[in-house]
């Protein structure tokens, strides 16, 4: 899309009456040398500031393409982006690289996965906060290094003006997880992503992760998509879910109606793979049998059949449309969707 | 740090005795003997006198400890035939061959640095299939190859340059000074350029791929501030090692590239210390040469730490 008309849609779509983001149809393919890689294959939703969304599936499912995809971080090259984006209303699919240097850090932001890679080893952790700030809001040194170092107590980081001058090799994986929070909020996005921000981090130091997101986005009232593959980590910290499944959301609902009336087989075997304390020991963890679709070439028909247990031969040649939402908000798509009883014995927490 | 630069310096130490006691063999082993040189028409006697003279009847050793204990004390020796003290020759040739070599090493990485950097970013583009031909093309030309087309082109028929250099007293000012230096300059920078800007390609496209580049392009940075603020630096060491290590190549280019054009550094000198068999300035020549080597690499060894803080901790560490 041309520069003229980025202009035209958000002249006529004032931008504080849309929406904050809106996602429509979203596509993304990758260009291999094995074939066309459909990552993300139509997925639309719509957020609002203040709100979050949970994007969960397993590995290959697309979640992460999603969001860097939408944020528009992807390489230009061998890359189809299709679909559309509005932001504030302004279209961000086909945006110049110069239109989205202005969003991102701005109005959009990451925290990535791995705190370890994601900051720079060879630069000063307040180097890395004030860059972005400098760029942005145009002040001066000092005001900014006063920024920095407000951000890192607020993130939970003790004796700050010390770890500002430190490299990232100094520091542990959930002190540089903090840090990577600060530089995703320090010039006050109104959309944060979070991209598997626990994943690589120790167990203990995962909850206080998640909480500091959790009081960031509801402190400035960001938008928040967070994208993981374990439900548990979205159960009590989202106000809506997508499962992601091959590049499409085969799921969407409110988390409260997702979790007491899930519909999709996949969402129920992705739930009832999370191993439960009240089992007993030694208790067989469940798993989904087979592997994810391969994307170059998926299967016919509802991507999850090969693997689905309720599988019938429909399933297998004619592909579920994601339905209408229901008067909870709820969206599946399957043929056949799990039934109440059946999600009893999936066992929900 | 006292302590590894302590370990450094015995390293210097070393190289620099290895080194002068391999060349020092090697003199012996050229055929001919420097007294016939000097009197090529002396009788036998008259020979025999001047080799006590110069001390070239003692055995090896002794000879090379006496060459090593003038060193140390900072002479280094004398010609044998004019007297000339070495101290002078290397006064005069050795800022001619510094100049030149920290030119070609300048030039070559001014070019070969954002020749890498903007390649890496645009990595497959017809840019860097072009950029990379072209370099590898003047790879292929060795330097006396390419000294001799600038000598016959540029300096003899189109006259727009000197072909000799051996009038240039040192230093000039800066016009004439270069007008002397471009081409002997040039021909040492052009094989350089090749090898610096494939290093740093290869290892920017590496460091292009790693989430901190993600991280800086998701803050917004501008890409020309991703490219030469956040990517170049970590991917300068193996540039940084292979410039250090380099310097021999450059010394090496320098000895050739001096005797095409003339010019009179101490690539020259060594040249006709080795053709008229002067043995102890040669020497002296030589190990001047290993301890700027050494020198160099030691203060590369240092830049690393510099260019990348975790090695500073790995060192302390250890």
């Amino acid at each position: 899309m041309s520069a003229a008309s980025i202009k035209e849609s958000s002249a006529t779509t004032p931008a504080s009456e849309a929406p904050l983001l809106v996602v429509n149809d979203l596509k993304t393919y990758f260009k291999t040398d094995r074939g066309l890689v459909r990552a993300v294959d139509g997925v639309s939703f719509t957020l609002e500031r203040g709100r979050t969304l949970g994007v969960v599936g397993e590995s290959g499912s697309g979640k992460t393409v999603l969001s860097r995809s939408i944020m528009g971080l992807l390489p230009k090259r061998d890359v189809e982006r299709s679909g559309s984006v509005k932001f504030e209303g302004v279209e961000l699919v086909g945006a110049d690289t110069s239109l989205m240097v202005e969003y991102w850090g701005d109005q959009m932001a990451m925290v990535f996965q791995d705190p370890m890679t994601s900051l720079n080893p060879v630069m000063r952790v307040g180097k890395q906060i004030t860059e972005g700030l400098r760029q942005h809001l145009d002040i001066s040194k000092d005001h900014a290094n006063q920024t920095a170092l407000a951000l890192l107590s607020s993130v939970g980081i003790p004796e700050p003006e010390r770890r500002l001058r430190q490299y990232p090799h100094e520091m542990s994986g959930g002190m540089r997880q903090r840090v990577m929070i600060a530089i995703a909020i320090a010039c006050g996005p109104k959309l944060l992503f979070a991209d598997e921000p626990t994943t690589a981090l120790d167990v203990t130091v995962q909850a206080q992760i998640l909480d500091l997101l959790q009081t960031q986005q509801r402190d400035r009232y960001m938008a928040m998509i967070l994208v993981t593959h374990d439900l548990g980590v979205v159960a009590g910290r989202t106000d809506e879910i997508a499962v992601m499944y091959a590049g499409k959301v085969v799921e969407k609902a409110p988390t409260k109606v997702l979790f007491s009336n899930l519909r999709h087989p996949y969402t129920e075997a992705l739930l009832s793979s999370i191993p439960k304390i009240s089992d007993p020991s030694h208790t067989r963890l469940k798993t989904i049998g087979g592997r994810p679709p391969n994307l170059i070439n998926p299967p016919s028909g509802c991507k999850f059949s090969p693997r689905c247990a309720y599988a019938t031969d429909k399933c297998r040649t004619e592909e579920p449309p994601l339905s209408a939402p229901d008067s909870d908000g709820h969206q599946f798509s399957c043929w056949f969707p799990v039934e109440l009883s059946a999600k009893q014995t999936a066992g929900v927490r | 740090m006292p302590r590894t630069f302590t370990l450094k310096f015995l390293r210097l130490v070393l190289v620099v005795l290895v080194v002068t006691f391999i060349t020092f063999g090697l003199t012996k082993l050229q055929p001919g003997d420097p007294v016939s040189k000097i009197i090529p028409f002396g009788t036998a006697q008259q020979k025999a006198e001047l080799r006590t003279d110069l001390g070239l009847d003692k055995p090896f050793i002794a000879q090379y400890g006496k060459w090593l204990g003038n060193f140390v004390q900072g002479d280094f020796g004398k010609y044998y035939d004019s007297k000339q003290s070495v101290n002078t020759v290397i006064k005069t040739s050795l800022p001619v061959s510094l100049e030149l070599m920290l030119y070609a090493q300048f030039f070559a990485l001014l070019i070969a640095i954002p020749l890498g950097v903007t390649t890496a970013y645009r990595a497959g583009s017809k840019y860097d299939r072009g950029a990379n031909a072209t370099m590898f093309a003047l790879l292929a030309l060795p330097n006396f190859v390419v000294a001799l087309l600038l000598a016959i082109y540029v300096g003899a028929k189109w006259q727009l340059l000197p072909t000799q250099s051996n009038v240039i007293p040192f230093p000039l000012n800066p016009l004439d000074n270069w007008t002397y230096m471009l081409m002997p300059v040039v021909a040492l920078t052009l094989g350089q350029i090749a090898v610096y800007m494939r290093l740093l390609r290869s290892d920017m496209i590496a460091t292009l791929q790693e989430d901190f580049i993600t991280t800086a392009k998701a803050k917004g940075i501008p890409t020309r501030r991703i490219l030469w603020r956040h990517a170049l630096r970590p991917s300068s060491l193996t540039l940084l090692t292979v410039a250090g290590l380099n310097v021999g190549a450059l010394i090496g280019g320098a000895i050739v590239v001096e005797n095409v054009f003339g010019v009179p550094g101490l690539g020259k000198r060594i040249t006709e210390a080795i053709l008229a068999k002067q043995y102890p300035a040669l020497q002296s020549y030589v190990a001047i040469i290993a301890i700027l080597y050494v020198t160099v690499n030691f203060a590369i060894d240092i830049l690393y730490s510099v260019l990348d803080p975790r090695i500073r901790n790995a060192r302390s560490v250890a």
